[in-house]
């Protein structure tokens, strides 16, 4: 394995951990300054509702009833590529058990694309799911 | 004495036999010997036979009553007295006529101070006995006692004729009381006595298929369609099911089989009556909040629940209105006011109504909205319509090779240096999910980075040949959420969750799976680039809904025109047929499978435009040799 492809696989896991521990810790308790994890046009899809550009984002959010994640997997991957340059840019999995309000924890899955942008990770996309049966309707 | 071990003795049609016997021990049963006296005779069991038995069974019963198996009357000498016998003496004492006692006394003992049994008072169900009922009719016993017992009234569950007597159950101390003083107190027609034998007893129910039937019967008629309100109370009373059936609500098994059957048929109910059946433990009813989320009105007064705190269990339902009166708990409240209202409006903030009273709107703090909730799940979400086309076709193209037994044709859906990993949930049911764990790259387990890097799969042949690997599977694509989070012209960000079938071996669990692909563009077409997959189980829910979503099926009762949204151009033909198809036109063509399911997807799946645009191709020679290379690279 190269030494470039390696050190951006360490990368991409060390800032994944500490990635999730921010994010997580901010959506259940500081919601009020979870814009700033996101790019100026990054976009939320919350169980299949998008949510486009940093400002509505901020706005979801605050509507949204109170949350308690708690995390089970992490899994991440640098994203190389024409696509992406030399912008580091990394792909986040993650799962875990979400409650929100007084309803019961129910199994969740969030998918992130993170890339740097001057010196700071923002968010490209956010893309969360809740592990539940739909109806054919939905 | 002649032993009387043989049922057919006692059933009243071999009177040679009985005869024979010429001893008794009850003196109802000489009818047939002194069919012209008309008048019982009070006789005697042998003495001796039994004797050992006798002091052990008197000295097991007094020391180690435990009030819960069998009753005998005993008439000693200084009166009537109820002994209780542990079950271990066995099965013939349990129908007391053949434990040798003797039973002079009896009648004087009981025409004098009656003695309630001890057990009654704690115990909530009963087993009445009537030896000689087979004699008579259901109707003529029933209408008796309970002209005797009136004003009293009683139902009697499960009453069944055996060949010696008839049985049946009731549900209330003071009903078995009344019962038990009923003993030879009423003379038939024919001037017999009746006897009643009571003692704490309930019978074990089977919960089958057919059980279930009946109950859902006996449910509809319960069930008001204006108000949404489902009414179970007193339930194993239920006419219906009161003489096949006991029903008892109070067992936790009978209790969730029935709240099951409601959340199949009624999953909306809002209002539901538990009254009066004798529930003490309802720690079952914690299935009501996401069986019957929508519940508003709970009834589960007359009961025996003797905590506030055992309220709990349900106090995630959004109960406006709750009658909890008639349960020992409410007892306990000196105060029926401010304490017991304000203790049960702790469980429920909402309640608006309890115990029939209208409870002070409550006041609260302004600040949680309690009326903001989660936006309603979409199952598909499409940053840019154009895009959409590109990864439909991406993903069925992609999973039809994934399903299939060979997935070697995946190699040219990855890039060169493409990236692959998988995390694996495992939940607490049991199921490890064993086959995929060795290949968990989960971050905050592993501490050690080579580990980190050497799960993580890199580049298209190592990719391919771990994805070939693992057990073969069917996804339910009809079922599949899709997300296109990112749609540019050089990158597209795919994420799809479903769940699959494994087809190895012989369970064929199903899998539920979050899937995330980058896909960039590449010659013609579009490769992966990143892919990360994450497996656990599917919740109940799902598991039961797996396979049955059909998207393109008009019966979900929505009118055919919402069929036009984006996915029915890529799911109005079900995968089996696509398969079916690309398989037929394979072998026609001589193309690989690959081709024949680009060909087909190119032209809307119509199989015979499929093959005449092939012979059109065909004939300018303008296919692509890649597309006759053998299915297997």
């Amino acid at each position: 394995m190269e030494q470039d492809i390696k050190s951006k696989i360490d990368e991409a896991c060390r800032t994944a951990e500490e990635f999730t521990k921010l994010y997580y810790k901010a959506i259940d308790k500081q919601r009020y300054m979870i814009s700033k994890l996101y790019l100026d046009t990054g976009i939320l899809i919350w169980n299949g509702n998008g949510i486009v550009a940093k400002d509505q984002i901020q706005k979801f959010w605050m509507d949204l009833p109170a949350s308690d994640h708690s995390t089970t997997t992490l899994d991440a991957q640098p994203v190389t590529g024409a696509a992406v340059g030399n912008q580091p840019t990394f792909l986040i999995k993650v799962s875990g058990q979400v409650k929100f309000q007084d309803k019961p924890s129910k199994p969740f899955n969030q998918n992130f694309l993170i890339t740097a942008v001057g010196d700071k990770w923002k968010i490209v996309s956010d893309c969360f799911r809740v592990q539940e049966a739909l109806d054919s309707t939905t | 004495m002649p032993k009387k071990s043989s049922k057919a003795q006692w059933n009243g049609r071999d009177p040679a036999a009985q005869n024979v016997q010429g001893k008794h021990y009850f003196d109802h049963d000489n009818r047939t010997i002194h069919p012209n006296s008309g008048r019982p005779r009070v006789s005697f069991k042998s003495q001796g036979r039994h004797g050992p038995d006798r002091g052990r069974n008197l000295k097991t019963g007094l020391t180690n009553y435990l009030g819960e198996d069998i009753s005998m009357t005993v008439g000693a000498s200084n009166g009537p007295r109820q002994v209780l016998v542990r079950g271990k003496i066995g099965r013939r004492a349990s129908w007391g006529r053949l434990i040798p006692f003797p039973q002079h006394g009896r009648r004087e003992g009981r025409q004098g101070s009656q003695h309630r049994p001890p057990m009654f008072a704690d115990s909530n169900w009963f087993k009445v006995t009537i030896p000689y009922g087979h004699k008579y009719q259901k109707d003529f016993v029933v209408k008796s006692l309970n002209s005797y017992i009136s004003p009293d009234m009683f139902v009697p569950i499960m009453y069944k004729v055996l060949p010696n007597e008839a049985v049946f159950y009731v549900d209330d101390p003071n009903t078995a009381d009344k019962l038990y003083n009923c003993d030879r107190k009423i003379t038939t027609n024919d001037g017999f006595k009746i006897q009643v034998r009571v003692k704490p007893g309930f019978p074990q129910v089977e919960i089958d298929q057919t059980l279930r039937e009946r109950m859902k019967l006996a449910m509809v008629k319960r069930y008001v369609q204006e108000t949404n309100a489902l009414d179970l109370s007193k339930f194993h009373q239920d006419p219906d099911l009161v003489t096949d059936y006991f029903c008892a609500l109070f067992r936790p098994l009978m209790l969730a089989a029935v709240i099951d059957i409601v959340a199949e048929h009624i999953p909306n109910l809002e209002a539901l009556n538990l009254d009066g059946n004798k529930l003490a433990v309802i720690e079952r009813l914690n299935i009501l909040t996401k069986k019957l989320p929508k519940l508003k009105v709970l009834y589960i007064g007359e009961n025996r629940i003797q905590e506030v705190s055992h309220l709990d269990v349900i106090k995630d339902l959004k109960l406006e209105e709750l009658r909890l009166a008639g349960n020992p708990v409410c007892a306990k409240y000196k105060d029926r006011q401010t304490a017991y209202f304000s203790d049960v409006r702790k469980r429920f903030p909402r309640l608006l109504k309890l115990d029939g009273i209208i409870l002070p709107p409550p006041i609260r703090f302004d600040v949680a909205d309690e009326t903001a909730s989660l936006p309603p799940t979409q199952r598909m979400y499409v940053v840019n319509t154009d895009a959409q086309a590109i990864a439909g076709q991406f993903l069925q193209q992609y999973f039809m090779i994934f399903d299939s037994d060979n997935r070697q044709p995946l190699l040219d859906a990855y890039h060169e240096q493409a990236s692959f990993s998988m995390t694996v949930s495992y939940g607490s049911n049991g199921n490890k999910l064993d086959s995929y764990l060795r290949e968990n790259r989960n971050l905050f387990r592993l501490n050690d980075i080579e580990r980190k890097r050497k799960l993580l799969k890199q580049g298209r042949l190592p990719v391919v040949s771990f994805i070939s690997e693992m057990p073969k599977t069917k996804h339910d694509l009809d079922g599949f959420t899709m997300d296109l989070c990112l749609a540019t012209e050089t990158m597209m960000m795919i994420i799809v969750t479903g769940l699959f079938k494994e087809l190895d071996g012989k369970k064929n669990p199903i899998r539920y799976f979050n899937r995330t692909f980058l896909i960039v563009p590449e010659g013609g077409g579009y490769c992966i680039c990143n892919e990360q997959l994450h497996i656990s189980h599917p919740t109940d829910e799902q598991e039961k809904k797996a396979f049955t979503v059909r998207q393109s099926q008009p019966s979900s009762s929505s009118t055919p025109a919402s069929t036009s949204s984006g996915t029915s151009v890529v799911t109005g033909i079900s995968d089996e047929a696509k398969q079916h198809m690309t398989i037929a036109l394979s072998e026609k063509t001589k193309m690989n499978l690959e081709w024949s399911f680009k060909c087909l997807a190119e032209v809307q799946w119509d199989f015979n435009n499929a093959l005449a645009a092939f012979q059109e191709f065909y004939t300018l020679g303008q296919i692509p040799p890649e597309a006759f290379l053998p299915n297997k690279t």
